[in-house]
């Protein structure tokens, strides 16, 4: 296994008392519980973290870790000491500390150089739970993903090919029945948790895609047709004349597929140009004259509140 | 890690639907009374009067069995977080 400063990854001195250790390890599990936090590697650290408190929480492995010396860098290979069984690794233990493994296992197979592999491990009943990590696409798509399971008892690996449908949203599962564990003639089932990988353009709320469209202010004020991504593709947008600012407009049916198809909202982002000729601004220059135009007028805040709400 | 791929299944995907509160303890590993109380929050909706939860809400549910067991937080604290990550 991979060797890792424990007492880095949880930000404390090597001398720290058992209570510094537990706030340490608290506020961090905060920060990076994947469910709560926006930061890309949250899964990662979040496991880290507990591998981390797992060992430093308990007297007994903290002594045997300690005598592990400084003599390792981190990522290297080590030898653990006998007897000591670090974060996850056994299957056998029970109460809190296996919930907590069936987390880990939940976003286990999210990271590493695996790609796409799914661990799973074996619970009370025959079931088996596991997340799947999707793209935005992948899921509008209803591409064919590849799972693999890991049977708990002999070690073999099946290779599962599924079509996630597409109606599923983050966090929603899907069963695969029969795909579970199995004890002589009993098999489990496979409960598979999907998880949306954030994407950098489309923002999905309930079955909308929501867009952030940048706008020239003449697009704004004259109106114009722009060509707009969707996940189906390109799609024309009219942008109607005298378009504020921050309004919203909406793509019928461009969202997400399912019973209620969802709708793509495109939000308008009036983006000013900086680096202008002295032709150009010589035009805003004449307008900053001509134009009688007073945002700040009893008048004109009025609309604009009107339209915002 | 070796890895024995035995066989390549080609499957139908069967969607969770409706969730008994019972089943729905079962997969989540939590006692009926973390439901029940989230219930009472209003963090958790029931299917139209009946005793199940719909998949957005056994999705939901999930991820407050997490939040509880990983950040010890009680059922009003996972209320709380809840609400306040839907209006992120």
């Amino acid at each position: 296994m991979e060797y890792q400063d424990y007492y880095k990854t949880l930000g404390v001195e090597r001398d720290a008392d058992a209570d510094s250790i537990k706030k340490a390890y608290r506020k961090l599990a905060r920060k990076y519980h994947p469910d709560v936090s926006k930061e890309a590697d949250a899964e990662v650290k979040f496991k880290q973290l507990n591998e981390a408190y797992e060992v430093l929480k308990d007297k007994e492995k903290r002594a045997a870790y300690d005598q592990l010396g400084h003599n390792w860098q981190a990522g290297q290979d080590f030898e653990p000491p006998p007897g000591w069984q670090p974060y996850g690794a056994d299957p056998r233990q029970s109460g809190s500390t296996f919930e907590f493994e069936d987390f880990a296992d939940l976003f286990g197979g999210m990271f590493g150089g695996a790609g796409r592999q799914q661990r799973t491990r074996p619970q009370a009943s025959l079931d088996l739970h596991a997340a799947l990590n999707l793209t935005l696409e992948e899921l509008y798509n209803a591409k064919p993903v590849e799972l693999y399971v890991r049977h708990p008892n002999t070690g073999e690996e099946r290779q599962l090919r599924v079509k996630v449908p597409s109606h599923l949203r983050d966090g929603e599962s899907f069963r695969l029945k029969g795909q579970g564990a199995k004890q002589g003639d009993r098999t489990g089932d496979l409960y598979v948790e999907i998880r949306l990988v954030p994407h950098p353009q489309f923002e999905v709320r309930g079955n909308d895609v929501h867009v952030r469209l940048p706008v020239t202010p003449w697009e704004a004020v004259l109106g114009a047709k722009i060509e707009v991504n969707t996940l189906g593709g390109v799609v024309n947008l009219t942008v109607p004349p005298r378009s504020q600012s921050g309004r919203s407009l909406r793509l019928p049916k461009r969202g997400l597929p399912g019973p209620q198809p969802g709708n793509q909202i495109v939000t308008l982002d009036v983006q000013v140009p900086t680096d202008l000729d002295s032709e150009s601004l010589a035009h805003f220059e004449a307008l900053a004259k001509s134009c009688n135009f007073d945002p700040r007028g009893k008048h004109q805040r009025e609309r604009y509140e009107a339209r915002r709400s | 890690m070796k890895r024995v791929v035995v066989e390549t299944l080609h499957l139908q995907t069967e969607v969770l639907g409706d969730v008994s509160l019972g089943e729905a303890c079962q997969l989540c590993h939590v006692e009926i009374e973390f439901v029940h109380a989230l219930i009472e929050e209003g963090a958790l909706e029931l299917a139209d009067g009946h005793s199940v939860l719909d998949r957005g809400q056994f999705a939901r549910l999930r991820k407050a069995v997490r939040l509880h067991k990983d950040l010890g937080v009680n059922p009003p604290g996972v209320a709380l977080a809840l609400e306040l990550m839907d209006q992120l």
